[in-house]
C-alpha cells in the first residue's frame, strides 16, 4: 500500500542526514519517528535542532495521490531562546487568506486570549524538504 | 564514486519556456533531488538489514496509549478534538504549543490503522473512553 510513503519517508531522512552543516545531529533533542510510523500509521514526527541552537518542530500526516503527499502538516520553527519565529500549518480555519488552508504564523507565540495573526505562505508549496530550504536561505546564508 | 544525471533537452527547454530565469537553480536542485533519492535508497536498505520490521499492531498500540494519554490529560474525545481544533473552535494549547498538532497527527494515524487493519480500541468499563 505505502511503498511510496516509506520512500518518502527516506527521502527526508536523507535530506536531514545531508544537512549537517546547519543542523546539530548529534544533538540530545534530535528526534524523527521511525520508517515503520511513517509507513504504518503514516505519521513522521521530527525535532531538529540546528547549530545555532534553534529548532524545528515538523509534525506531518501523509497520504498517497499518486505519489506521497503532506496532507496536514504543522512547521514551527524557534529561536535559541525558545520563542517561535515563525509557524506553518493547514489547519482549515482560516478560509480569508489567500493561500488557504496552507498559512503561516509570524513571531512569538501569542498571550493566552489573543489571536494569533495568520498570513499567506511566503513560499510556493510546503513541504519538509521547502520549508528546510526556506529555513536555510533565510537564516543560514 | 561519481554519479552522472541526464537531464533531456526538452526537459531543458520547457523549464527555460516557463521560467526565463533560475534554470541553473533548478537543474541543480533537481541533480540534488535525483542524488537524495538515490541516497534514500542506500540508507533504507542499511536500516532494512539491520532492523525488525515493527509490526502494524506494534504501531498501532504505540500510538494509541499516545492518543489515550492526550484525551486523559485534556478530558476530550479525539473525535471532538478533531472537530473542534480543524474548524478554529480550539487554538492551539498556549502552554504547550505543539500538543494539539501531535494528538492531530496520532489521531488520523490511529484512524488510518483502524480502517487499514481492523484494528479497535478495547471497550473499558466504568465509564473510561472507549
Amino acid at each position: 500500500m505505502a511503498g511510496k510513503l516509506k520512500a518518502y519517508y527516506w527521502e527526508i531522512y536523507a535530506l536531514i542526514f545531508e544537512s549537517g552543516d546547519v543542523l546539530a545531529l548529534d544533538d540530545p533533542d534530535f528526534s524523527l519517528s521511525d520508517d515503520d510510523t511513517a509507513d504504518i500509521a503514516q505519521v513522521i514526527h521530527a525535532v531538529l535542532p540546528f547549530r545555532d541552537r534553534s529548532r524545528l518542530f515538523a509534525e506531518i500526516s501523509l497520504a498517497e495521490d499518486g505519489e506521497a503527499i503532506e496532507e496536514r502538516y504543522a512547521y514551527i520553527y524557534y529561536d535559541a531562546g525558545d520563542r517561535r519565529i515563525l509557524q506553518y500549518d493547514n489547519r482549515d480555519h482560516h478560509p480569508e487568506i489567500s493561500t488557504h488552508p496552507h498559512h503561516m504564523h509570524k513571531g512569538p507565540i501569542p498571550v493566552a486570549g489573543e489571536k494569533d495573526r495568520a498570513w499567506p505562505i511566503d513560499i510556493e508549496f510546503i513541504s519538509f524538504e521547502t520549508v528546510l530550504q526556506r529555513l536555510r536561505e533565510r537564516f543560514f546564508s | 564514486m561519481s554519479t552522472m544525471i541526464a537531464v533531456p533537452d526538452d526537459l531543458v527547454e520547457q523549464v527555460k519556456s516557463v521560467t526565463h530565469t533560475n534554470l541553473d537553480k533548478f537543474l541543480i536542485s533537481a541533480a540534488r533531488k535525483e542524488i537524495r533519492q538515490i541516497r534514500a535508497r542506500q540508507l533504507r536498505e542499511e536500516y532494512e538489514r539491520a532492523h525488525r520490521r515493527r509490526l502494524p499492531r506494534e504501531v498501532y498500540e504505540t500510538t494509541l496509549a499516545e492518543v489515550v494519554a492526550f484525551e486523559t490529560r485534556y478530558k476530550l474525545s479525539s473525535e471532538q478534538f478533531l472537530q473542534d481544533f480543524e474548524a478554529g473552535v480550539m487554538d492551539e494549547d498556549s502552554a504547550d504549543w505543539t500538543a494539539f498538532y501531535r494528538w492531530r497527527a496520532a489521531a488520523y494515524g490511529l484512524r488510518r490503522m483502524e480502517k487499514e487493519y481492523g484494528f479497535r480500541r478495547e471497550v473499558k468499563t466504568g465509564g473510561g473512553q472507549t
